[in-house]
């Protein structure tokens, strides 16, 4: 080596899993490690990304990787399936298995199996001032023991607890202390169950295994993951024997071993709660959550509020984010003159105002209703309320064939599908699953979100409000009618069975909702920085070239003219302006853009869209965002058609009816998912053929929907 | 176990209403889930609340509320049963 390096300037880096159930504060834990500052990582084992945050603490860099929150470590969702490979093959130096105080037997269960692993473990005790509050008082020392792993008593969201968990890390690491000799005891015919299939795989095992690790493989195999097993050996065999061992369980018990050994983890965790955890007072505390829940989830009045929550989502998103698009607004275009009137006249200064200006800017004064609509989602996801809407709604997505567990990836699709699709990895079946991934693009993600403020402030300028909810609604009612399609075509037969947790209600700190919502506004502005700068570069390039083009009329002996003609000023002001307009308009025609909209639009012509809508919604295939800017990019080349801010309004206004304008919506809302999207589909489902179907449905169901704007609008005209 | 007589599944809960549960009937996924997510013999579970529909509903096992479709929570065989003086309900 040629450099030296002192051994002080070396830290170690390790690699920490945080494991544990939904909704217990895993997420606020995983932001107050990592100061909202993480990457994307791939990991070769799991294969797939996980968000990853940089700890330094006592001299050790640590990975810390937040897991998908699962209640099992059965591997029957794909949550799962992550979880235990992440575990097993990336090999984690510590698991940190977060657990809710309040809420401890349920919690253990995953513990149970994470113990059976046998991976270096520490346990965050979280949410314990809840606990507290409700009487409860714990034995570390005895859970500690019990467990098999260090344990500390955190409050992720004020941080509490948090530095002497990572001590204790820390001390796991170093000390390399045999923490994980725990074993969970079954009852008897389990247990002679358990060391036949144990003895099975030690036997057929070509080389030598820990006893542990047999029982874990003879544990997985009896619950029912192949998988293990087979990775583990070659031996078809042996899984063939293990099968039988199976049948002879039921036959012996008339249960699935599987249940068996959930009865026997239960039974444990008993146990060990009836030795660790005193009750002290305050057993019968006001229970806020059921007096919430009695409102919220009341009979008649549970699905009116929730339709009032979303309406006012939608509300607040469109009203009060229109105040700081209107400054964002002025600066963009006080950046547009300001650099129009410094730089030399030329193709540089078309191609950074009119291309870059033009199209980023046009996105970037969205960002406001953006954030305003992602805090929202936010507010309801960690409030406990996004539960109580798959509840209310699952009998009504039951009965077109859906699971009311995507209601839930649904509604995240308001914020961006690509989150939306990856959350459909909660539900388990995977028939359901995909009916939810080929649907969800369908919801009205924010990318979309521009356009509709765009028309509904220019077309429906009285109800721009209740036309956005009106778009996000029919979004709603075209997922559930393609279901409704799919499932009777596609997908027949029985769905998933329901089973969800409602969790405790809680008030987010501000501190974590600005987080959330920041994390989303720093993505978004990505986004803009590469997608759509790029895509606004090959527009603007595609709208200004070719250069040299044959106009039909000589608009400069024309202009000429007018000046010559010495009319009244505000006369000849109109008359030049009008000029200019129109040779623009010729202009756009004549360029790459414009013979390329010429060319589809044939295609549109029955919806009633000219060649820049056309052009617009060819754009916007990339990413929805950009077809605004186009149109921005494209109505902006006449220039002066009403300097400043609400040029692009007025030349909207005087492009299209209303009627071809919410077509025009109602299309933008449905087309083919955005390449994020389609990746995010692909992935997900796993096969292109799906992304492929997910981009025809989505093409044939815009074009007929917006057809069907036109005739029945035109009825009323 | 005798041939059942009258099935005493979760479905006949009333809001309040408390039973022990006995066993769960079939077999497969679904199960398997019910008696990870808490749901095995010798558990307590209570109505919570049930949704507009009628279907489905929420419970209260080991301290925590989950729901359930009725066609699930009809599995779900209980041993006993504890009903609330003066729901309504005829015993």
């Amino acid at each position: 080596m040629d450099v030296k390096v002192s051994a002080s300037s070396i830290t170690k880096t390790v690699t920490v899993a945080l494991l544990g159930n939904p909704n217990i504060g895993k997420a606020t834990l995983f932001q107050q490690l990592s100061g909202g500052h993480h990457q994307d990582v791939r990991f070769p084992g799991a294969d797939v990304r996980m968000e990853v945050g940089i700890v330094h603490h006592a001299g050790m860099r640590m990975r810390v990787v937040d897991l998908p929150g699962i209640y099992s470590l059965s591997s029957t969702t794909p949550d799962e399936i992550i979880c235990r490979d992440f575990i097993m093959l990336d090999k984690p130096d510590v698991v940190i298995n977060v657990l809710d105080a309040g809420n401890l037997e349920r919690n253990l269960f995953l513990t149970t199996q994470l113990i059976e692993m046998g991976v270096p473990r520490v346990y965050a005790l979280n949410m314990s001032d809840e606990a507290h509050m409700r009487g409860m008082r714990f034995n570390m020392e005895a859970l500690s023991m019990k467990l098999g792993g260090p344990i500390i008593e955190t409050v992720a969201r004020f941080r509490r607890g948090v530095e002497e968990m990572l001590d204790a890390v820390v001390d796991t690491i170093e000390s390399a202390r045999k923490y994980h000799n725990v074993a969970i005891a079954y009852d008897d015919h389990l247990e002679e169950a358990i060391e036949g299939v144990q003895q099975l795989v030690k036997e057929l095992h070509p080389e030598t295994m820990s006893a542990g690790h047999a029982r874990w493989l003879a544990i997985k195999a009896l619950e029912g993951d192949k998988v293990v097993l087979r990775r583990e050996s070659e031996h078809e065999s042996l899984v063939t024997a293990i099968e039988d061992k199976c049948r002879d369980i039921v036959r012996m018990h008339g249960d699935d071993a599987a249940v068996l050994l959930a009865d026997g983890r239960y039974g444990y965790i008993t146990g060990l709660i009836q030795q660790t955890v005193e009750m002290t007072g305050a057993l019968r505390h006001v229970n806020i959550t059921d007096m919430v829940d009695n409102l919220l989830l009341h009979r008649v009045f549970g699905l009116p509020l929730f339709l009032a929550a979303l309406w006012l989502m939608f509300q607040a998103t469109f009203t009060v984010g229109q105040y700081p698009m209107a400054w964002l607004d002025t600066g963009v275009v006080w950046l547009g003159d300001t650099l129009t009137a410094i730089l030399p006249a030329g193709l540089t200064r078309d191609l950074i105002v009119d291309g870059i200006i033009g199209g980023v800017g046009g996105i970037l004064i969205f960002l406001p209703n953006i954030m305003i609509l992602f805090l929202f989602i936010a507010f309801f996801e960690t409030t406990g309320y996004m539960a109580r809407a798959a509840f209310l709604m699952d009998q009504v997505m039951h009965s077109i064939g859906l699971h009311g567990k995507a209601f839930i990836p649904l509604i995240m699709g308001f914020g961006c599908n690509v989150p939306a699709i990856m959350a459909t990895r909660a539900i388990e079946s995977r028939r359901d699953r995909l009916l939810c991934i080929l649907i969800a693009p369908f919801m009205s993600c924010s990318a979309r979100l521009p356009v509709y403020v765009l028309f509904a402030g220019v077309f429906f300028a009285d109800w721009a409000g209740t036309v956005v909810f009106g778009m996000h609604v029919a979004g709603v009612a075209v997922a559930l009618g393609a279901a409704l399609m799919l499932r009777t075509v596609l997908f027949r037969g029985e769905g998933d069975a329901f089973v969800m947790e409602l969790p405790p209600y809680r008030l987010p700190t501000i501190r974590s909702l600005i987080m959330h919502m920041w994390d989303k506004a720093v993505h978004f502005l990505r986004k803009i920085a590469g997608v759509v700068f790029v895509g606004s570069i090959i527009i603007w390039f595609l709208q200004a070239f070719p250069r040299d083009v044959e106009l039909s009329r000589d608009y400069v002996a024309e202009r000429a003219a007018v000046v010559a003609a010495a009319a009244a000023p505000e006369v000849q002001r109109a008359a030049l302006t009008q000029l200019k307009n129109a040779e623009a308009r010729e202009l756009q025609k004549e360029r790459y853009l414009g013979q390329i909209g010429i060319a589809v639009q044939p295609v549109f012509e029955s919806l009633g869209f000219n060649w820049q809508t056309t052009i617009s919604l060819m754009t916007g295939m990339v990413a929805k965002e950009i077809v605004v800017s186009t149109f921005g990019v494209l109505y902006n080349v006449g220039g002066d058609v009403d300097a400043g801010n609400d040029s692009l309004r007025a030349a909207l206004a005087g492009a299209m009816p209303p009627l071809t304008a919410l077509a025009f919506m109602v299309f933008t809302l449905l087309y083919m998912p955005c390449l994020a999207t389609i990746a995010a589909i692909r992935r997900e489902a796993g096969t292109w053929g799906w992304a492929a179907f997910s981009i025809v449905l989505s093409l044939a169901l815009a074009w007929l929907m917006a057809l069907f704007v036109i005739m029945v609008g035109g009825l009323f005209a | 176990m005798d041939a059942i007589t009258s099935l005493l599944t979760l479905l006949k809960l009333q809001r309040g209403d408390t039973g022990v549960i006995a066993r769960i009937d079939g077999h497969g996924p679904v199960k398997q889930r019910l008696a990870e997510m808490g749901f095995t013999k010798g558990a307590t579970v209570g109505l919570a609340h049930t949704a507009p529909f009628g279907n489905p509903r929420t419970y209260l096992v080991r301290g925590y509320r989950i729901s359930l479709r009725n066609e699930d929570a009809d599995k779900v065989i209980l041993e006993s049963y504890a009903g609330v003086p003066g729901s309504g309900r005829d015993a």
